[in-house]
């Protein structure tokens, strides 16, 4: 490649790496704190807003999930990792099924369990009082909660010892076709917001708005309308017997079918018999979570839920029923709290520790190569330059202590791939003293030495992020960018900087 | 040509092998006597909190304070000793609350304004160990990797010196941990898996020159090959270490607490990954090949 196809290639990659890297640098350099504050306004406070700044907030909710976080242990926070109690869903069962389960058979409905009080968890995150709280199922079948700027957690272990409230309410139909003639915009059959109603609208005494949520890809619960419900509760969750995911043997569609207990047979075969056509919601700690229309009377207890659902879908909406037959009671397991000092003193410690590393890797280079260790020093600020370009950019990366340290001791191995060069250089200066010609041998013998020796590595390090978990995980995953950051600063940079020096400024030879 | 002299590395290899085997069986004779290895909450569960006292006190004093009351602590200074920090932790009991209780008993000493919980962390006994195993287990897959690259990059014998001088730095990593009563969590593994990375790293590029530079030698000469090889990449090893190492004393000293056993079994794992691609990796090297050229005749 010519010169200077090389250099605005690394001018590309360098205007891409910015690019990735605005929203992080514009997050902890150009906002202002009252703006960042916007983020922690909640989907139904929003719709409160006038429409310029439901808008901002937007927008900046859009930006924030774009930023490199910081982790607990460096912003301060609580993270609780929880586990369903195992002993009581035994009980629960064996009181529903009689027989006593096979390990397997328990394994499965432990997994569905986990994943319930996972919805459920998720369904009330925003009352926890805390912001961009993040809850997950981990791999050992666990579900962790990190909220960050928590230092006393007790008012989310309170909340989090409450069960799940199923509940199924009828939708107020007479209501619903009122605002939909009064020209109100609805969305998938609910009200899109309750801003901007008619001012002639009044709500019967006798229903309420209820919030409408619905899952989006990542399986974090966004506002998607509102439903007027009659306030009633025409039977709760205690009443499900069992639900699960199924398909409709006509249609071959996948629908969700389940079955109550006696009473609750009783119960539903009324209220579907007085109400078919009809929707009938199903409310889950007053969020409803789907509303699906009354075809006919369900005698005997034993119905189907039918839509346009995915397979997907039909297994949620069966978990979610299951709510109430089966509730779940979690068992806080591990507690870590980071208190907002501690974490400001691993930042400084952290940062200290890499700005010293870097010092002492910049001197020693000039020292001991001179005017080729300032080639290296160039090749390591764009080495730490890519790095976080991946890591904001492609990765969206979290930063912990570790990652700290995993950068720190990349300072020091970064300038590996030059000192294999130059020791190269200067083995090949013994025999021929031009210099143009021990740059190239150098650079070509070298570069065999230098790919063998990262790929491995390399190896090591995409192993670490596919089977790893957890920090094993991201730190695998800095390693992997690490090197490919590296690698390309280290050959191609360099590479340049020495062309430019030699043929653009005719320099005869660069001390080594 | 004015190639330089080689230093008669292989000579001395022996020795060193001897002297790698001695901290090896000590680690095991500690682990032994000591019962397995320290072990951190995060593995056997336990109540840790992280305090400052607002005035001066030694961590005998607030060891003291615990045994009198027959708790069985464990407390340790953070950072510079006039901070008057420290972390203490208490056993796992099911039921109780130990971090009430470390609070509460600091309080009764040192009054309620003097005493700030810094951070806390509560681990179920049972929690830790299946993440710990998992971690562990990543290890063999990673040698693996390793090991299946270098047999096809270079050959077999190439390929049991790398993973030999893997696991040398391994052992020798661990035996320090036992040495200095490391507890082994994840920041530890984090380490361990780093000094593998570099010192494979290491080690190929040794193999490297070695392979190289025998493609002018007989095979009989094969440890002269070594030694010529080992002296030409002497200066980038000692240099690569260096800098590295430049980086893991800065974080042993600025790092903090949290980073401070991590540091430093990374600067064990660095003088032994650099020291093993010489003195191990190479020697075993040789070793598989004169045993394979003997069967051939």
């Amino acid at each position: 490649m010519s010169k200077l196809s090389r250099f605005v290639l690394l001018v590309f990659l360098v205007a891409l790496s910015l690019w990735g890297m605005w929203p992080t640098l514009q997050w902890y350099f150009v906002l202002p704190e009252e703006t960042k504050e916007l983020v922690k306004i909640s989907e139904e406070e929003m719709d409160k807003l006038s429409p310029e700044l439901r808008k901002q907030v937007l927008d900046i909710k859009a930006l924030r999930k774009k930023v490199m976080n910081l982790g607990l242990d460096l912003q301060g926070g609580a993270n609780l990792l929880l586990e369903v109690d195992q002993e009581e869903l035994k009980a629960q069962l064996a009181e529903k099924g009689g027989d006593t389960l096979s390990e397997n058979a328990f394994r499965e409905e432990l997994d569905k369990a986990t994943e319930r009080a996972t919805e459920i968890l998720k369904n009330r995150m925003d009352t926890f009082g805390v912001s961009e709280v993040s809850i997950a199922k981990t791999f050992d079948g666990r579900i962790s909660i990190e909220m960050p700027g928590v230092s006393d957690p007790q008012l989310v272990k309170e909340s989090l010892s409450k069960i799940g409230r199923l509940e199924f309410k009828l939708v107020d139909e007479e209501t619903m076709k009122k605002l939909r003639d009064l020209g109100v915009p609805m969305v998938g059959d609910a009200v899109m917001s309750l801003q901007g109603l008619p001012t002639n609208f009044t709500l019967p005494s006798d229903s309420d708005w209820y919030p409408w949520y619905e899952n989006d890809d990542y399986g974090i619960p966004h506002l998607r309308g509102w439903y007027v419900l009659k306030k009633e509760t025409v039977l709760d969750g205690t009443y499900v017997e069992s639900a699960r995911s199924d398909m409709n043997p006509t249609t071959g569609q996948p629908v969700v079918s389940f079955s109550l207990t006696l009473e609750g047979a009783d119960i539903f075969a009324d209220v579907t018999r007085n109400n078919i056509g009809r929707r009938l919601a199903i409310v889950l700690d007053g969020r409803v979570k789907s509303a699906p229309v009354i075809h006919s009377e369900i005698p005997g207890g034993k119905g189907e839920i039918s839509g346009r659902f995915t397979y997907n879908e039909t297994e949620f909406l069966a978990n979610i029923l299951k709510a109430g037959a089966l509730p779940v009671r979690l068992n806080v397991v591990e507690e870590r709290v980071v208190g907002p000092s501690l974490g400001a003193d691993a930042i400084q410690g952290g940062t200290k520790a890499v700005l010293i590393a870097i010092l002492a890797v910049v001197v020693f280079m000039v020292i001991w190569y001179k005017g080729s260790g300032v080639i290296a020093v160039i090749g390591l600020v764009f080495n730490m330059f890519f790095l976080f370009a991946i890591l904001a950019g492609i990765f969206r990366a979290t930063m912990t202590l570790s990652g700290i340290a995993g950068i720190a001791l990349t300072v020091g191995m970064a300038v590996d791939a030059n000192v294999i060069i130059f020791s190269r250089i200067r083995e090949e200066m013994k025999r021929s003293h031009n210099f143009r010609h021990a740059l190239e041998n150098g650079y070509k013998h070298a570069s065999a030495t230098i790919w063998d020796s990262n790929i491995t590595t390399f190896f090591a390090a995409v192993a670490l992020s596919l089977f790893g978990t957890g920090s094993i995980k991201g730190f695998g995953m800095t390693l992997g960018a690490g090197i490919i950051a590296n690698m390309f600063a280290m050959l191609f940079v360099t590479k340049l900087i020495y062309d430019f020096l030699l043929d653009t400024l005719k320099l005869k030879k660069v001390s080594v | 040509m004015n190639e330089r002299k080689p230093i008669p590395f292989m000579r001395v290899a022996p020795f060193a092998i001897a002297i790698s085997l001695t901290i090896i069986v000590l680690g095991i004779i500690f682990y032994a006597l000591k019962g397995g290895f320290e072990v951190g909450i995060d593995f056997k569960g336990g109540y840790r909190a992280e305090v400052a006292i607002g005035q001066s006190v030694s961590v005998g004093e607030v060891r003291s304070v615990f045994k009198n009351r027959g708790i069985a602590a464990n407390v340790t200074t953070v950072g510079l000793v006039t901070d008057n920090r420290f972390v203490i932790t208490v056993p796992y009991e099911a039921g109780s609350d130990g971090i009430a209780l470390i609070r509460d008993v600091l309080t009764q000493v040192y009054g309620q304004d003097k005493v700030q919980i810094m951070g806390t962390t509560v681990v179920e006994a049972k929690v830790g160990k299946s993440f710990v195993y998992r971690a562990l287990n990543l290890i063999w897959v990673v040698s693996l990797i390793v090991l299946l690259y270098v047999v096809i990059r270079f050959d077999f014998s190439y390929g049991v010196g790398a993973i030999l001088a893997m696991a040398h730095d391994l052992f020798i990593m661990l035996a320090f941990a036992v040495f200095m009563r490391i507890p082994i969590d994840i920041t530890i593994i984090a380490a361990i898996l780093t000094i593998l990375g570099y010192s494979i790293n290491d080690t190929i590029v040794v193999f490297d020159r070695i392979r190289e530079k025998k493609q002018l030698a007989k095979e009989e000469n094969f440890l002269m090959v070594i030694d010529q090889s080992v002296t030409e990449v002497l200066d980038r090893s000692i240099i690569t270490s260096l800098t590295t190492l430049f980086s893991a004393v800065a974080l042993y000293i600025w790092g903090g607490e949290v980073l401070r056993n991590f540091s430093f079994l990374l600067i064990v794992g660095l003088i032994s990954g650099t020291y093993s691609s010489v003195m191990i990796g190479s020697p075993v090297t040789a070793g598989v090949r004169m045993l394979l050229t003997k069967e051939a005749k």
